[in-house]
Parts: structure tokens; sequence; C-alpha cells
């Protein structure tokens, strides 16, 4: 990982109440005097103590440790460490929506305890044990009286925008909060969803009268217009249930995308994929690793075999729909070893945010003890015409071990992806395969498949 | 859009009649997120809606409790 030893976290600065820091390999939270009331609050109204037994905060100790800034230093916390930081452009559809209903269940605590939630960010939420967990330990204020909900706006732009273009829309209008770091403007989500919105009168009065209350009103002197108790706390409650109704509501439907039925329509017979199975879980218990990256995971099937073990398994695929069944399921069973993901491999999430910094790559987040690149080489290297060593190279920066599945060109499915262009993959064969990769690899196990013509190697990365 | 001009104008005579009232600052000094003087005038606007219905929904079980009781049926004992 690349962030630095000592010193602020590049994400974490906008919030004069503190900031995180690392120091020694730990990581901590300076908290302000400034924010001084604001914690004696959430400490002693119970309302810390309430939220970390229901599991929607994360929790932390208070410890000795210097401030990086002694200078308006309160105090030092460390809260639990996370596994692996995920992004909100990263999540399906019900991550989203479940860190929204979080967020609002939260706010909803927080107004019994005479506190509010000063943001409102999907950056604030992060998925833990496989469910979704508030972070900012620092994101309660306390109650301004009669003042609206200061996280109104961003809550709507992170969260209720880009449910609202997934779910009525397109599912691929979700890569929009990649491009807009603080949420999707309103008036572009007012503009992108279909006239029937303005029936609805959730979607009308959060999104289509709040994009033109904004454009009308913005820069404007808002403190005059408010005297005291304009807005009291049973208002801000009917905010967060008519926002939660809203929420609740919103579903899609994981069809319909090209891999939702992949499992359906693959070509392994029941003795092929008992065979590839085996060997998977083999390879996993010789190579003992304490994270795995399964990448083109589809809906999990593979990755189970690692997160069973009890070992971190991060499922990724470039289909939201497949996604979206892995983490279905995950919440019906109670899974906690693992987090699907969406990602696309050719074109990975990027460092982006102030000084390219703010948010981490796919590549600083890592690397992962374990890939697992099963039926995945074919797709990059025939169907995105990548050549195998760079494929190695790309693969090499990102795991440690890797158990890899090489797929033949005469298996049907590279048949399909060769029906319609022409064959120009010369390279592309198991000799050349294995050469590409002994570049970078060693190969600790080869296991040829039956049944199927696929071979399955386990491989340890050249330091 | 009928509606939505309404609303618009409601918004408008809401301000034109608070434009006279001058209070000091009152959004809390560490709420260093913009709220967005749109978004925070918009709540202003609701605000009476959603309170109202809270209230209505606190009333209402209370009204279903009281009917139940008089039907004989066993008065639910979580009316609170």
């Amino acid at each position: 990982m690349t962030t630095p030893d000592l010193g602020a976290l590049p994400s974490s600065f906008r919030d004069p109440s503190g900031f995180l820091f690392q120091r020694s390999g730990g990581l901590f939270r300076q908290i302000n005097r400034s924010f001084q009331p604001d914690y004696e609050q959430l400490i002693q109204s119970g309302l810390y103590e309430k939220l970390v037994e229901d599991r929607l905060l994360i929790p932390h100790e208070e410890v000795d440790e210097p401030p990086l800034e002694p200078a308006g230093a309160y105090r030092v916390i460390r809260p639990e460490r996370i596994g692996f930081i995920s992004n909100p452009y990263e999540w399906c559809f019900s991550q989203l929506k479940d860190a929204a209903l979080l967020t609002l269940k939260v706010q909803r605590i927080a107004l019994k305890h005479q506190m509010s939630l000063k943001d409102a960010s999907a950056y604030n939420v992060q998925f833990v044990r496989g469910r979704p967990i508030l972070i900012d330990s620092l994101s309660f204020e306390r109650l301004p009286k009669g003042q609206p909900w200061t996280a109104y706006r961003q809550f709507c732009q992170h969260f209720l925008a880009p449910l609202l273009l997934m779910s009525k829309v397109d599912i691929r209008l979700a890569d929009l909060l990649r491009v807009y770091i603080d949420g999707i403007p309103l008036d572009l989500t007012s503009r992108l969803l279909p006239a029937r919105t303005y029936l609805s009168p959730g979607a009308l009065i959060h999104i289509h009268l709040h994009a033109r209350a904004q454009a009308r009103y913005a820069g404007q002197d808002v403190h005059r217009a408010s005297k005291q108790r304009q807005m009291g706390v049973n208002a801000l409650v009917g905010l967060v249930d008519s926002l939660q109704g809203i929420v609740t509501r919103l579903t899609w439907r994981p069809a319909g995308t090209a891999w939702g039925d992949y499992y359906a329509f693959h070509n392994y017979s029941k003795i092929a994929m008992q065979a590839k199975r085996d060997a998977v879980r083999s390879m996993l218990e010789e190579a003992r690793p304490a994270s795995v990256w399964d990448l083109g995971a589809n809906t999990g099937e593979f990755s189970r075999l690692a997160s069973d073990m009890d070992i971190s398994t991060l499922a990724f695929d470039i289909d939201p729909a497949a996604v979206e069944r892995n983490y279905r399921q995950v919440i019906e069973d109670g899974e906690t070893h693992m987090l699907p993901l969406v990602m696309d491999f050719t074109n990975p999430s990027p460092s982006i945010g102030w000084a390219h910094a703010e948010r981490q790559s796919l590549a600083d987040r890592g690397p992962a003890d374990l890939l697992m690149a099963l039926a995945l080489v074919h797709h990059l290297a025939i169907g995105n015409n990548l050549p195998l060593d760079r494929i190695a190279t790309f693969l090499r920066r990102l795991g440690r071990w890797l158990i890899i599945e090489f797929v033949p060109k005469s298996d049907s499915q590279v048949q399909q992806l060769l029906s319609s262009r022409q064959d120009i993959f010369a390279e592309y064969h198991e000799a050349g395969f294995e050469a590409a990769f002994s570049q970078h690899f060693r190969t600790v196990r080869k296991q040829v498949l039956e049944e199927s013509g696929r071979s399955m190697y386990l491989m340890e990365a050249r330091s | 859009m009928g509606v939505g001009m309404d609303f618009t104008y409601g918004l408008h005579v809401f301000i034109g009649i608070f434009d006279q009232a001058w209070a000091s600052g009152l959004v809390s000094p560490y709420a260093y997120l913009d709220p967005g003087s749109g978004s925070y005038l918009l709540q202003l606007l609701i605000a009476s809606a959603l309170g109202g219905l809270v209230v209505l929904r606190m009333y209402w079980s209370r009204v279903t409790a009281f009917f139940r009781r008089i039907f004989g049926k066993t008065p639910p004992d979580d009316d609170a």
C-alpha cells in the first residue's frame, strides 16, 4: 500500500473536527478541540454505545497516542481497522441502497440523542464482515436547534440520485459516482430521470424541486430566512422517514445483463465442475493466503471456496447483476468473509479526487495475498487484445500468489470469442501462456482438468 | 410541471416574508459542509408537512388503539 507511514491520510482533510493519520503502521483519528463538546455528547448521551451495539458505527478506542498536530488537538482515538476500503462506484445496487438505509437509520437514532449527522457522504460507509457500517465517528454534531438537516443535499447526491438513476434509467449510471466525487449533481439527475418520476412525490421533491431550488438560490444568504425553531425535531424525523420510504421502495432486478446467467450456459459437465472445484480448493490449501481477490468472480461460486475457509475474499466482476446476486446471497446467508464488488479489469478504478489521491486506485489498495483468475485470461487476451505478457505484468502487481486457469483455443468459449473476427492470436497457446507468465511467476503446480481441456496453475510471484 | 411551479412560487413568497428578519448565523460552525442554500430553503418549506406526517402517524396508532378498546378486543399495551 502506498499510504504514507507518517502523516494525514490524503482523503481526510475537509472536516476541521479532526482527521485520520497513520503512524508506525497504525491508523489513528485526531479529534480537535473545536469538536470536543460534540464528541463528549456523542459518548455521554449514549449514542456511541447504542450505535456500536447495533453494529452501525465502527468502534474505537481512546488512546494515549500523541496527536499529529498538537495545536488545537483534543484527543486521539484508534478506530477498528477495516480490511479493504471499497468505493461507492464499485458497489452494486443493493450495496448502495443498504448504505443509504444505514445512513438514515443512524440519523434517526442520532436525532433521538439530540445529535445529527453533519455529513452523509457515501464514503463514510464501508463494508465490514459483509454488512455496511458507518466509519466516520466525527460525523455527529449536537443538534443545531431549528436548523434543517445540513447533510440533506449530500444525502440526495450521494445516495438518492444514483439509486434512482440505477433503478429507473440504467444500472450503468452508477459509474457517474466515479466522475462526481461529491455525488451526482441534482440538475443532471433531474434531466436524466424519465418524465414519469415527476409523478412520484419523493423524486419530485428531493430531486426535481431540489435541483431547481439549488439553481434558484445558489449563493444566497439563507441565515436571514430562518428564525429560531423553523425545523423542529419532528420535521427532521419526518424528512428521514420520507427518504427512507423512497429508498426502501427502490428496486432493481439483476437480469438482462450479459453475464447474469453465465453458469446456466457454461460448458462444464458435472465431473469437470467438481474437478475444477477440487483443484482450486487444494491450491488454496497449499498457498494458505490471508486474503484472496477473485477476478471475474461472477456470482462467487469459486470465491466461496476461499471465503468458506474463513479467508477474506473480494469477489470482483464486471457485471453489476452478478455482483448484485452475490451480495444478496452474502446478506441472506450472513456471510462474513465475502465482499462482492463491481470492477472492469480492462479499466479498473483509478486514483481520483484532489491531487489524484483522495480515493486510491485498485492497484494501490493491493496487493492481495492470492489472486484467482479462473476463466478470465481468454477474455483479456482475445476479447480485449491484451498480450499475455502484459496480463502477467499487471497480475504480478496485484498479487503474490496466483491460481489461474488457461483456456485453450479449442475450447468452445474461445471459439465463440473468435467467431466474428480474424484470428490474429498466433501466440495464444499453452506454451506461449507458460512462457509469458514464467517471467513474473514460478509455477508451483499445474493440473490438467478432467473433461474440459483446460489447465489450472498455482503460481507464486518471483521477487 | 404546474405543481413544480406552485412550489417554486411558494418558496419565493416564503423568502420574501422572511427577508426582513435578520438572525445571526444559526448554522453550526462545525458543519464544515456547505448545506446548500436551495437545500436549506426546500427543507424549511416542506418542514411543516413532514412534521405533520410524523405527528399524524403518532396519533393514528392511538386512534386505532382507542377503537380496538371500544370494540372489546384486547387493547394493545405497546401504546407509546
